[in-house]
């Protein structure tokens, strides 16, 4: 077992790899009643073509979605959801683009919790019959998308921002891609990405970490696992335009909405780790268009927005900077946001002030199971690793280190798409 | 952990001491009986309030005051707890243990009531900016419920039980309301507003408690002491036949609303049998009788839900599904609630959902914020805590179950249909 001190937080996270090389990482917090399993696969929704040895395989959007719906009949009569009912245990589980993950809630009979997390997922019993149900309930989750408009919002600005990357796509696949996943694009799926090599288990919360992981080996040994056939995923390129930089539509929202994105190819970013990308660049967002910014505050008094907010995404070799503003001057914003964004600046005090904002953040996130469970998980998905130096990368940022990324944020790939509401609707 | 109730003349401090967390969370409760016609007024005062102060001019200004006492946050907002109106402030902060200026409790303490006592006004008027920046906000809030179907279905389901009961009232008045609004006769309903509410101050946290007390009795001047004897309750009354009504809206998927009175409940049957009765009907997760139904067995649906509103008096149940299947959905669910009546369940289900309602109630020690809500509802209500909810869970039997089920009344039907394929 190794222990890994998480610089400057005073807390530690437990690694342990198990023979048949599932990867658990834990964390204790004895304050607490409660624990939190996740059994996370490295197969999520953009995964649709993958290659084992010379085959190539390629199935229908929305399987990964699928197959965590399903995995949760261990027979014809019972469910997962049974089982965990009578030990008191609330799982659950959930699909993003890049993993999927089954998790359970437990404050008592953890052990037996975790057994049956681990028996669940790695029982591959799939019946024609299940994925004939399933398909009513799934296109219904579809559809309940679809009337979203904040998820159409989302969606419809992806596809405007990239060509061909399959973050395009719902998590769950539309309807027509639902009515396509049969029985063998399971069955491939599973066999190829669910095994102990491409999968990790996070557990946070109150218990023994040597006793979990000695119940983590047993319960594996009983288990047989062919050898990992370390599948290659297939991407389309996505090539460096944005799809249209202009697009309007009508949809079912009370405010117009405007979402202003900016594609950047990573590799303008030279000698940076994506971590540190990724906190430059919001510290640089926050400062020039959060809430304590002149930019907003001039946008606000004016009348001009009610709200802006900024998200900062990386899609396959892609930085993308979105910007989310609702407005009913829709050409003044968008003339305003190009200017402010070919002037980004930066304040040694508003940086001070904000990494102190960010470290106090950083070591509160250390008293919610939830949060600490789901950082691991993003951590091992997106790094590949715990980050142990976080607070420490926070502190080391300068202001020479900003504007140097400011220098390589360029806006030749901007792709802006308007929503309004539909003529039955006012604004 | 420990509760300590200080009385300071106008208002209580409730005090829960624990190490278990690393942040503190203050709640200031202010609550009165809901008047109709102040619903959009008492939303718009609370947002202009927590919107900024005269020592903190504009939202920028508050924002930098909030990062350098290390993101602490205060956010004011109003709810309804059936028949009475809360108007809340809400700081949460970084306990002082990791900080090291000495004054950095004191400065915490201080912000709230700077909020709350020194509005941004000039000669007894809001500050026109802050004010139209507020409305503005409100105006959208109350139009963006347009944009969630769900919302949209259940607010016109509630018209269509009772227009005029306070369970349909909005939270933010109309729209119409809050034009006719003026900075003047906000700061007239502001002039008002400690003489005409009751206030709690509840406070969770790894804090000198003594000393967050006198800290609150320094910076918070209330001197009005008022009747704390309100009443939770709507009586929503119970209809000789359902009303079903519907509408249609440009939605793909149809959502439809069942309403149903519970009435005359004794206090163990409301605060106890009542979410046993709940998690094995519709609000037990993948196990309970509608989700078993409507969704496992009809493949209907994605989620179906039933709700417990328990001081507006009544159940809602919820589903979003295709058009044609509504009818369908709708008799299962009243064979769902009858088997409920009849006894149709297991003593191994009613000990399985006091069994998970408990692990529920033991999560609730694992974050500060259910755990001081239990202390808040406790003396609002005198519900249980938490040790005796579970006591008392387990000795519910399948026999009050069914008891409680037959005190189930639908009242209302309500379908916002999709659009037609």
């Amino acid at each position: 077992m190794k222990e890994i001190s998480l610089e400057g937080l005073n807390e530690k996270i437990y690694e342990y790899k198990t023979k048949c090389g599932l990867k658990v990482y834990m964390w204790v917090n004895e304050k607490v009643n409660s624990c939190l399993m996740s059994l996370s696969v490295k197969y999520g929704s953009i995964h649709t073509k993958f290659k084992v040895g010379k085959k190539v395989y390629e199935v229908p959007n929305g399987v990964a979605h699928f197959l965590e719906h399903i995995k949760f009949n261990m027979s014809d009569k019972v469910t997962a959801h049974d089982e965990f009912y009578k030990i008191g245990g609330d799982a659950n589980a959930f699909t993003t683009f890049k993993y999927t993950s089954y998790i359970v809630f437990a404050t008592s009979h953890k052990i037996d919790n975790l057994k049956l997390l681990l028996d669940f997922v790695y029982n591959p019993y799939f019946t024609k019959k299940m994925i004939t149900k399933e398909k009513g309930i799934i296109i219904e989750e579809a559809n309940m998308s679809n009337d979203d408009p904040y998820t159409k919002i989302f969606y419809d600005s992806l596809k405007n921002t990239l060509q061909k990357s399959n973050y395009r796509n719902l998590i769950t696949g539309e309807p027509e891609d639902i009515k396509q996943i049969e029985l063998e694009h399971i069955k491939a799926v599973y066999n190829t990405f669910y095994h102990p090599e491409n999968m990790f288990l996070t557990i946070t919360g109150n218990f023994n970490p040597y006793e979990m992981t000695q119940v983590v080996e047993e319960s594996l040994a009983k288990k047989e696992f062919a050898k990992y056939c370390e599948p290659i995923i297939i991407k389309e390129q996505e090539p460096k335009k944005i799809t249209e930089e202009y697009v309007e539509s009508t949809i079912n929202i009370a405010y117009p909405r405007i979402r202003y994105a900016v594609k950047i190819p990573l590799n303008k970013f030279k000698n940076i780790e994506l971590i540190d990308l990724k906190m430059m660049v919001s510290l640089i967002m926050n400062i020039n268009f959060g809430s304590t910014s002149d930019f907003k505050e001039e946008l606000i008094e004016k009348e001009l927005i009610n709200t802006m907010r900024y998200a900062i995404d990386i899609y396959d070799e892609y930085l993308v900077i979105t910007l989310s503003i609702n407005s009913n001057y829709k050409d003044e914003i968008i003339k305003r946001i190009g200017d402010k964004l070919a002037n980004l600046t930066i304040t040694e005090k508003d940086l001070k002030r904000k990494k102190n904002a960010d470290i106090a953040a950083l070591i509160l996130q250390y008293d919610d199971i939830e949060m600490v469970n789901m950082k691991i998980q993003d951590d091992i998905i997106n790094e590949g690793y715990i980050i142990t130096d976080l607070k420490e990368r926070i502190k080391n940022i300068e202001k020479v280190d900003l504007d140097k990324i400011i220098d390589c944020i360029n806006l030749d790939n901007i792709a802006i798409s308007v929503f309004l509401p539909k003529e039955n609707q006012e604004c | 952990m420990i509760y300590k109730m200080y009385k300071c003349n106008s208002f209580n401090v409730h005090t829960l001491k624990t190490n278990k967390f690393k942040t503190s969370h203050i709640e200031i409760i202010f609550r009165k009986q809901i008047i109709k016609e102040e619903l959009g007024s008492y939303a718009l005062l609370i947002d202009v309030l927590s919107e900024n102060s005269k020592a903190y001019p504009t939202r920028k200004d508050l924002i930098i005051k909030f990062e350098e006492l290390y993101k602490m946050s205060i956010y004011g907002t109003t709810s309804k707890t059936g028949n009475v109106l809360n108007s809340s402030f809400i700081v949460d902060f970084i306990n002082p243990e990791y900080i090291d200026d000495k004054n950095y409790l004191e400065e915490v303490i201080k912000l709230p009531f700077e909020l709350l006592q020194n509005p941004n006004a000039t000669n007894e008027e809001f500050d026109l900016k802050t004010f139209n920046i507020v409305k503005e906000r409100i105006k959208r809030e109350i139009k963006s419920i347009n944009d969630n179907s769900f919302k949209v279905c259940v607010k016109k389901a509630f018209e269509a039980m009772d227009k005029n009961s306070p369970t349909a009232y909005s939270l933010f008045g109309t729209i119409e309301e809050i034009d006719k609004i003026t900075p003047d006769s906000l700061y007239k309903l502001y002039k008002k507003f400690f003489k005409e509410n009751v206030c709690d101050i509840f406070v969770i946290g790894n804090l000198d408690m003594d000393e967050v007390v006198s800290l609150i009795k320094k910076n918070f001047k209330h001197r009005y002491i008022n009747n704390s004897n309100l009443v939770l309750k709507v009586d929503n009354k119970v209809k000789k036949k359902e009303t079903i009504k519907s509408d249609i809206s440009d939605n793909i998927q149809a959502n439809m609303v069942m309403i149903y009175n519970i009435k005359d409940l004794n206090p163990i049957e409301k605060n106890i049998t009542f979410s046993v009765f709940n998690y094995i009907f519709g609000n037990g997760g993948l196990t309970c009788k509608l989700y078993q139904r409507i969704r496992e067995e009809n493949s209907l649906c994605y989620s179906i839900n039933s709700m417990y509103l328990k001081y507006d008096e009544l159940l809602l149940v919820h589903v979003s599904l295709e058009n044609s299947n509504v009818k369908k959905a709708i008799t299962l669910i009243n064979k769902c609630l009858k088997e409920m009546v009849s006894g149709n369940f297991t003593e191994e289900e009613v000990k399985d959902a006091v069994a998970n309602l408990c692990i529920s109630l033991d999560l609730a020690y694992d974050n500060n914020v259910s755990l001081l809500n239990n202390y808040v509802f406790n003396y609002f209500d005198n519900m249980p805590l938490i040790d005796e909810r579970k006591d008392m869970l387990n000795k519910t039997t399948r026999e009050d179950v069914i008891n409680l089920a037959k005190k189930i009344k639908l009242n209302t039907v309500f379908t916002l249909k999709g659009k037609e394929e």
